[in-house]
């Protein structure tokens, strides 16, 4: 049988790096994000437009173009890269670093855009109620802001996931193609599709559409409103 | 205990200018939806800021433009009762009331704002499971709990059913007793700023057009706009004929005066509960500003009649009258009557502030 010929000889590899690198991805764009969008909706809605092109860029522009910008970064032959591999020793292209941090870019935006949408829901006389009861700014976000935000913002962050773990463009420029290191599943389904093998694409992309209607299942769940008062958090 | 204030700000179309001197008192703050009233009340809140000018409350100064201080909002102590109360949808009853609280001691004063408060039984509930009552109590003990050295309400019956609002104008009323501090309610409602307030202030355009005692406020609201606030439904404008004669030219009837008004009146006013309605002309000496009108039209309220009168070519005026004198039998559209507006019910009013 096909199916079983496939299966035995796969290499599970890149489904755990895709695994890792969209956790990883999802970590840092969820902390980054909410800030960012805190903080831009706390500048004056004229200064708003700056910062809220630059941090949506990388979601409008194609993948190649932020892989460009990041290789001119962090290649080893550019000053920054440089840099950083002979003061740190870290090398950033052709590592799993390089998949995260392309990952991270690219989902990013999505991130971002969620938790700015989630908290400009929050009705203003909340935080203003807050701040007449003494409250300080700290407390207001992370009692009233983060709480009544929070099905926005879950379901941006899974979406981020989504985004982080399927990502291919950029992650190809920046990381490359190494089995076993940075070889993520859409990269692995690109490549044996090269060599005409549809029996391994197919069984990649039956694994990825598996774990995208896991997605669209948690997403469901944490989008309905007022999860807060079935005690989930 | 006093709050002062001199603050300007310029809004959309026009500017806010108040000036407003409280000593512990309640102040209500009369005025037409956009009128600059809950602005007034969220620059001395801390919510926004005003373009210039002073907030001092109980000594301390919370906003001075020419001294550059501008306190946050969180250090100004003041109770602020939002009109949909902002009560935070993802805490309970017991966790909105106690959030500005810390350290020991935080349950027990938690639940005796519970029992004062009426809310025992209702401690976990979330706010959306609360009657608009039960809400509304929660935010005051959210509010009280803090011992706030001066009281905001904006609009603080508008989200609630008549029946309802009955009962808690006697608990504020009581509230506002113990409390004794200042007190400022913004309301567009006249019947809830009667009740409470001792101090009662006309708001039209972002100024105040007259402020003072409650109920010389209602006997005479000085402007055009304030007698429409203060529910006057009879205002007409007037042309002095000589010393003591005036004409109500709206209404088409000359208004004879003993003592003339000692402002320069541009418009005069009635109360639709003060005009004297006979269906026979009076007898012996003619009364003053007794007038021939027509019964253009007769409306109902559950205890009051309404009834449209009109002089010849005049505009209609208004009279009510309560159910129990029979009016509704005796008069009948088209009937012609005899009117009287006593002179010393007349309000007489200037067009602007």
């Amino acid at each position: 049988m096909e199916l079983t010929r496939v299966l035995s000889t796969l290499d599970w590899s890149p489904l755990f790096i895709s695994l890792k690198t969209g956790f990883a991805a999802t970590v840092i764009a969820f902390f980054l994000g909410i800030g960012a969008a805190y903080a831009v909706l706390k500048l004056p809605p004229r200064l708003r437009a700056v910062p809220d092109s630059v941090l949506t860029l990388p979601l409008v522009l194609p993948p190649t173009v932020a892989g460009f910008f990041l290789l001119l970064l962090f290649s080893v032959r550019r000053p920054f890269g440089a840099f950083l591999l002979e003061t740190f020793d870290i090398r950033i292209i052709q590592s799993f670093t390089g998949c995260v941090i392309a990952a991270t870019v690219i989902a990013f935006p999505l991130m971002y855009r969620n938790a700015r949408g989630a908290f400009e829901q929050v009705d203003i006389n909340l935080i203003y109620a807050g701040r007449t009861l003494g409250l300080s700014e700290w407390t207001i976000f992370r009692k009233i802001a983060l709480p009544s935000a929070a099905p926005g913002i879950l379901s941006g962050t899974v979406l981020t996931f989504a985004r982080a773990m399927g990502e291919y463009g950029a992650t190809s420029m920046l990381a490359g193609n190494i089995l076993g290191k940075t070889s993520t599943i859409s990269q692995t389904i690109a490549m044996v599709m090269q060599d005409g093998d549809y029996g391994k694409a197919g069984v990649w992309t039956a694994i990825v559409i598996l774990i995208a209607f896991v997605i669209l299942w948690v997403m469901n769940k944490v989008g309905s409103r007022k999860m807060y008062q079935r005690g989930w958090w | 205990m006093a709050l002062d204030i001199s603050i300007t700000k310029k809004l959309n179309d026009f500017s806010l200018n108040v000036d407003l001197h409280t000593d512990s008192t309640v102040t209500g703050i009369l005025g037409a939806s956009g009128s600059g009233k809950s602005m007034t009340l969220k620059c001395i809140a801390g919510i926004e800021t005003p373009d210039s000018g002073y907030i001092r409350l109980n000594g301390r100064t919370l906003f001075d433009s020419a001294a550059h201080i501008d306190l946050p909002a969180r250090k100004r102590n003041v109770g602020y009762l939002f009109q949909d109360y902002a009560l935070f949808p993802t805490m309970t009853v017991r966790e909105n009331i106690g959030i500005s609280l810390s350290g020991s001691g935080r349950k027990e004063k938690v639940d005796r704002y519970l029992r004062r408060f009426r809310l025992e039984g209702l401690g976990d509930r979330y706010p959306d499971r609360l009657s608009g009552g039960e809400k509304q109590r929660t935010a005051l003990a959210r509010m009280m709990i803090r011992s706030p050295e001066v009281l905001l309400l904006d609009e603080p019956f508008s989200a609630l059913d008549a029946w309802l609002k009955d009962q808690l104008l006697r608990d504020f009323s009581s509230l506002f007793e113990e409390y004794a501090k200042d007190v400022l309610i913004v309301s567009h409602n006249r019947d809830e700023l009667y009740q409470l307030s001792d101090r009662l202030a006309l708001m039209d355009r972002g100024c105040f057009s007259a402020i003072g005692d409650t109920k010389a406020i209602f006997d005479d609201p000085r402007t055009v706009n304030g007698a429409r606030l203060t529910g006057c439904k009879n205002i007409s404008p007037v042309r002095k004929i000589d010393a003591n004669r005036y004409e109500a030219t709206d209404w088409g009837v000359t208004l004879s005066l003993p003592d003339p008004p000692d402002l320069p009146a541009q418009s005069v006013g009635i109360r639709a509960h003060f005009l004297k309605v006979r269906s026979l002309r009076p007898i012996g000496c003619p009364e003053e500003n007794t007038f021939r009108a027509r019964c253009v039209e007769h409306m109902e309220t559950p205890f009051e009649d309404i009834f449209l009168l009109a002089a010849e070519g005049g505009r209609p005026l208004w009279w009510k009258t309560s159910k129990e004198s029979g009016a509704q039998n005796a008069l009948s559209p088209g009937d012609l009557l005899w009117v009287t507006l006593p002179p010393d019910h007349l309000m007489w009013l200037k067009d602007n502030v």
